[in-house]
């Protein structure tokens, strides 16, 4: 069973993702790295305040090296994100939309400090699938450039 | 030949079956992976090494080899489409001496990207991404500005070799 719903998720808390090395470009994680879902942007993350310590992210299946953390705060998740989709009316052009990032935690009954980051739909702020794999794949290059690298020791 | 090799695949799943000739190996495409009938073994490493460098082939090889959860956290395996898409950007930069990548990776949502790094790598990086569906995509990344173009790149010679021009353009300003 999961533990209760933590939310909101204060603006200084860091949100953990586990990468490979070759999945770090200098200070930066490579947008490759994030899963994010076939239809709607979302990206598991690891809340800072249910693990024990960082490097608890770094969890993975055997065999798999995980060897380097990075973190985003909500309060540094993308400004509003205009991407193009196209028109419901195909004969009609793409129309722009614009997407906010919102961090929403999501325990499981084995991960307590799972969360995810979910791009919401505005104006309204719901979730829904981005039907165009450019937009999703443009959502997921913004939010990428907002992960911190946390330095090797 | 590139081109035909998508035709071959398009009705092969990730367990059926394949071959399709591509800049002169034959590939196979099975259960057991991509394997090659140029008399060359693949054997999966680890995904943190060999993560530059090498024989573009043999790197491709092994990421096409990696079934789904790969990275333990719910990863699709490349599909065969990806593969066949990754193979032809090997093939237009052998025609592109210029274009060199510097990383080829399984991408974490499915498929597979060419990953170019400036001189600085954290501040601008460049990709193609071969994805699940066949999509290609070309991806430029500013992180000092913070900005970034992603845009579709059509699966033919000119378009990638136009897209291994800007690029270079991109990460030598």
């Amino acid at each position: 069973m999961s533990r209760p719903k933590d939310e909101p998720i204060p603006s200084e808390e860091r949100l953990f993702h586990a990468l490979l090395d070759s999945e770090v470009a200098g200070d930066t994680i490579l947008h490759l790295s994030l899963k994010i879902g076939d239809l709607i942007p979302r990206c598991s993350v690891w809340r800072e305040k249910y693990l024990k310590e960082p490097r608890d992210a770094l969890k993975g299946k055997p065999g798999v090296v995980y060897s380097r953390l990075s973190y985003v705060r909500p309060r540094d998740l993308p400004p509003d994100e205009e991407v193009e989709v196209p028109n419901s009316d195909q004969k009609k052009p793409n129309v722009r939309r614009s997407y906010r990032f919102i961090a929403v935690d999501d325990p499981t009954p084995s991960e307590d400090a799972h969360a995810e980051i979910r791009a919401a739909r505005l104006p309204d702020g719901a979730v829904k699938p981005v039907n165009s794999e450019v937009a999703r794949n443009a959502l997921r290059v913004a939010l990428a450039m907002r992960f911190q690298v946390v330095p090797s020791p | 030949m590139a081109g035909s090799a998508p035709s071959a695949f398009a009705l092969a799943g990730p367990s059926d079956q394949g071959t399709a000739p591509l800049h002169g190996y034959n590939v196979f495409l099975g259960s057991q992976g991509v394997t090659s009938t140029k008399g060359r073994s693949f054997v999966m490493v680890g995904l943190s090494q060999d993560v530059e460098g090498g024989d573009p082939y043999a790197r491709l090889l092994q990421i096409a080899r990696l079934r789904s959860d790969w990275d333990g956290r719910g990863a699709p395996e490349p599909s065969a489409i990806s593969v066949i898409r990754a193979l032809e950007v090997v093939a237009a930069m052998e025609d592109t001496p210029s274009a060199t990548f510097d990383r080829l990776i399984p991408d974490a949502n499915g498929g597979i990207g060419f990953v170019f790094l400036g001189e600085k790598p954290g501040e601008r990086y460049a990709s193609i991404d071969c994805s699940n569906s066949g999509q290609m995509m070309l991806v430029l990344v500013d992180r000092r500005k913070r900005s970034h173009v992603v845009r579709e790149l059509e699966a033919e010679r000119q378009a990638l070799s136009d897209a291994f021009a800007e690029i270079d353009a991109f990460l030598e300003t």
